[in-house]
């Protein structure tokens, strides 16, 4: 009795691991693929200037979003505050805007303001698609003053 | 095969006939009987039972040799002398060579499902921290940061879906950060159980995929002073160690004191490059730079011991610097990443943390009962230092300290329990535990917010024991508790966004990083267990139950970059506490030198709390998508398969884990699932009872990780790995010293391989590379 009462229970659990995965619908894991035109990898520009912004997007079911992250990232030296010149900012701007389809180019200009730090900067791309992977590529860039 | 240290008792009767009687019991060294034993005279051979008793009537023969042999420790040898009725009491002797020193001997009077691992396995399978030695075992994966810190997980779950405890006290820390690892030194730890699955009732909230329960207050016994030094150097990461360990005890007064040292440098990884979000980084020299570190150990123990009672004082301190790689923490800075010509300094970015515990256990012993009172208090501090920096341009303060985050977790504990004895049948446990926690922050960033947290439980759990082979024990708890998390406004980042052209209630959402709020939570558990035993080779164990775990903080109310994990997270106030029901099932089979243990599980999680990706971006600089805290129902299945097999002068090893996971919100799979995974180990007695080597084994070892292709959303796919290893144990002696000597290689080919439950994963790091290392541990 006890015999069958343990065999069963083996029995069922057996029966669960028999239970087959079903990722016949949209299990959809894989990331949009992001390639960034321009700007190029550690480009300069000045203050005032007009950066230019091309990314090609692509997804293997539907894109969604987008996302572009620019934020100082240091000159390589300390980043403590005193030294930097009090009417300058670590220039962070972050824009959000939407994709669709499977291909999507993005052409956008961003404007460098006066006021931004001279130095190293990290130029981010994040991408959502539909189902929700994300994907993010980043280039460095730098400002100088003239 | 030679007679050892293992003692017996002879009660010798008078002579008559050429019959003689032998009866006795069979128990290992802490008194716990071992059933199953082979005891065996020619002619003859019978088994212990589930009491350790055994009995057998034989013909007499000259100077023949009684036999008890069990897998895991020496066999003991006595040659039976012309007596009419002998009585023995054979307590066997640990081998700690043999593999199987991962005992599955010591039928307990608990029905858990359970693993006994000796601190000699610890020792022989050292790897740098406590967790990744234990990861061969079977139903342990590890979650490994760096080269000198790791996190166990328990069947696919980790962080505070487990439970380690120390002497009873469950160790508090921030064990929802999945970049640090356990703050317990591996070396010094007397024994340590491994509970899995069902295991709530007693240890209360986070007991879900198991509990290491870790003991380091073993009484010792009368008359012994014993001293250990070990020495240890690693290749990997070039790291020196040594651990001193005393214990004494005349009569009713113990004491114990240890300490060890560890320091470590950069450890080596099999690559000259990672490509992390498609830039290509330089791991110059294959030294994945500032994962130097070090740590130290302090530990006192005071006991006094009577008949009926007993008390023990225990202090410990356990202290830890590691530096991260500057690559993981946000988008890594090409700069940063050059070669800075020292591999032993540590620079920022880098994590400190100390870990204090004091405890008093009181016990006391009556005919049917026994109660024990114990009273923890822990304190955590963890910090981590960075060069001060700002994400939000207009952050004016001038702040000159690198203290990025700060958190003092102190904890008081108390535990009581008292067992009652109704007869041989029946016996009931009654507990009581309270726990008051506080966490203090302060820092130039923020990441988890103040709160202090009342939590109390009470349980019963009773056990009848039906007949010798066949027990069953049921058990209730009800937890209730409190906690209140303090709000946390971010005026900089208000003012940041507001500049920025927010709007003002889009800037006041992102600038409160955590409400002001208070829970109250109340959780009811149960457990039943039932242990057949067929034979004494074989065993069953079933346990259904429920299990539970209270949210953390950081699921109730953040809101921020959690910067080691990249992402934006969002608590919700609004979630219940995560609740599932295990079945858990263990087949045990031990026959003289054969083992075989098969033990499959399932969980449903009728609430199991997770980050969902919303699809939204953050509008934070360093953030890509916002990621909610939500709950969904789950299931987790799998299975642990083992086996052990000794021949001639030759052992064999062979663990398989299987672990499938859904949850049933988006139908993917839970993150950190392990992928099926198998262990194989082949040992070979080289030499034993020459004239300086008691006994020397030599073994060679692979790890096979299948490809983890099942994952879950912004995971990665990782690929399958084979690893080997190979190593070289001895027990030595010089007059009445007998050190022990492991030389092991770790990753004897150097393989590049990734592991999928690493935190390092996510940057395309590689695990470490060849390890040489040599332990030494000297007893006096």
């Amino acid at each position: 009795m006890k015999t069958i009462k343990i065999i069963s229970s083996i029995t069922l659990l057996a029966t669960l691991f028999s239970c087959s995965d079903d990722n016949t619908t949209s299990s959809d894991t894989e990331k949009p693929t992001i390639t960034i035109v321009a700007p190029s990898d550690a480009q300069e520009f000045h203050i005032g200037d007009e950066m230019t912004v091309v990314v090609d997007f692509s997804d293997n079911r539907e894109l969604a979003s987008y996302k572009i992250d620019i934020h100082y990232s240091g000159d390589g030296h300390s980043h403590d505050r005193i030294i930097f010149d009090e009417n300058t900012v670590d220039w962070s701007q972050q824009i959000i805007g939407e994709l669709s389809g499977k291909n999507h180019r993005l052409n956008q200009t961003i404007h460098i303001p006066l006021n931004a730090n001279n130095g190293h900067y990290h130029f981010g791309i994040y991408a959502l698609d539909k189902a929700g992977n994300q994907a993010l590529e980043w280039i460095e860039f730098e400002i100088h003053n003239h | 095969m030679r007679i050892n240290f293992s003692c017996a008792f002879l009660f010798i009767g008078f002579v008559s006939m050429a019959q003689l009687s032998i009866s006795g019991s069979v128990q290992d060294i802490h008194h716990n009987p071992i059933a199953g034993a082979t005891i065996s005279y020619p002619g003859q051979i019978t088994y212990s039972d589930t009491d350790g008793n055994f009995n057998l009537t034989v013909s007499y023969q000259t100077n023949q040799q009684l036999s008890v042999a069990y897998l895991g420790f020496k066999t003991y040898q006595i040659t039976i002398p012309f007596k009419d009725e002998i009585s023995l009491k054979v307590i066997l002797e640990p081998d700690y060579l043999n593999i199987e020193a991962v005992s599955i001997s010591a039928k307990s009077n608990e029905i858990q499902n359970k693993k006994r691992i000796s601190k000699d396995y610890i020792a022989e399978n050292y790897t740098g921290s406590l967790s990744k030695s234990l990861e061969n075992v079977a139903g342990i994966n590890v979650m490994s940061i760096g080269s000198g810190a790791s996190k166990p997980i328990f069947r696919g779950l980790g962080l505070n879906r487990i439970a380690v405890t120390v002497n009873g006290n469950k160790h508090e820390s921030q064990q929802w950060g999945a970049d640090h690892g356990l703050e317990i030194d591996a070396l010094s730890q007397e024994r340590i159980d491994f509970v899995k699955g069902v295991a709530a009732i007693e240890y209360g909230s986070d007991a879900i995929g198991g509990v290491l329960s870790i003991r380091n207050n073993i009484i010792p016994e009368i008359n012994t002073f014993k001293i250990n030094t070990t020495l240890l150097t690693r290749s990997v990461n070039n790291s020196v160690g040594i651990v001193f360990d005393l214990q004494h005890r005349e009569n009713r007064f113990f004491q114990k004191f240890k300490a060890s040292y560890i320091d470590y440098a950069d450890f080596k990884t099999p690559t000259d490059s990672i490509i992390y979000l498609s830039r290509n980084i330089p791991i110059h020299k294959r030294h994945l730079k500032n994962t130097a570190g070090k740590e130290w150990n302090m530990f006192g123990q005071f006991g006094y011991v009577e008949d009926n009672y007993h008390s023990i004082l225990t202090v410990s301190n356990n202290y830890t610097k590691a530096g991260f790689f500057p690559g993981a923490h946000g988008i890594p800075d090409l700069n940063r990443l050059t070669d800075d010509q020292n591999s032993r300094n540590i620079e920022y970015p880098y994590q400190r943390a100390n870990h204090l515990t004091i405890q008093n256990e009181h016990k006391w012993f009556f005919t049917d009962s026994e109660f024990t009172v114990d009273g923890s208090f822990q304190n955590n501090h963890r910090q981590e230092m960075s060069e001060f920096h700002t994400h939000y341009g207009n952050q004016v303060e001038l702040n000159t300290s690198d203290v990025e985050l700060d958190f003092n977790l102190s904890t008081f504990g108390l535990n009581t329990k008292f067992t009652h004895y109704f007869s041989d049948k029946h016996q009931s446990n009654f507990g009581f535990q309270g726990q008051f926690q506080q966490n203090n922050i302060s820092g130039y960033s923020f990441l988890l917010p103040e709160f202090s947290r009342n939590m109390y439980g009470a349980y019963l759990l009773h056990q009848y024991d039906f007949a010798e082979n066949l027990r069953f024990d049921f058990g209730l708890r009800y937890d209730f508790g409190r906690v209140d998390i303090e709000e946390f406004y971010d005026q900089t980042l208000y003012n940041y966004l507001i500049s920025n052209n927010y709007q003002e209630d889009v800037a006041n959402n992102y600038a409160l990083r955590s409400p002001s709020l208070s829970r109250d939570f109340n959780n009811y558990n149960f457990k039943i267990g039932t242990f057949y035993s067929v034979s004494p080779q074989l065993d069953f164990t079933l346990n259904l139950g429920s299990s539970f775990r209270n949210l953390t903080a950081i699921e109730l109310g953040a809101n921020g970059i959690h910067h080691g994990s990249f992402r934006h997270e969002q608590g919700n106030n609004n979630l219940d506490a995560e609740r599932s029901y295990i079945i858990d099932f263990q087949a045990s089979f031990i026959k003289e030198k054969y083992a075989f243990n098969l033990s499959p599980y399932f969980y449903y999680f009728s609430n199991y709390i997770f980050l969902n990706p919303t699809g939204e971006f953050s509008v934070l600089p360093h953030a890509g998508q916002l990621y909610k805290y939500s709950q969904t129902k789950a299931l987790l299945t799998g299975f642990e398969l083992e086996q052990s097999y000794s021949f001639n002068r030759f052992s064999t090893e062979f663990v398989l884990e299987y672990i499938y996971s859904k949850q049933t919100s988006n139908q993917m799979p839970l993150p950190f699932t392990p992928p099926l995974n198998a262990f194989v180990k082949l040992d070979y007695t080289l030499f034993q009872n020459k004239k300086y080597i008691e006994k020397s084994d030599i073994y060679i070892s692979y790890k096979y990780f299948a490809k983890q292709d099942r994952i879950s959303q912004n995971e990665t796919l990782t690929p399958q790995s084979s690893v080997f290893g190979f190593g070289v144990s001895s027990e030595l002696k010089f007059g009445n010293i007998k050190p022990k000597l492991f030389i092991s290689a770790q990753n004897m080919f150097d393989t590049k391989y990734y592991s999928h439950t690493s935190f390092y994963r996510a940057l395309e790091i590689p695990e470490q590379g060849r390890n040489i290392q040599i332990m030494l541990q000297i007893p006096f």
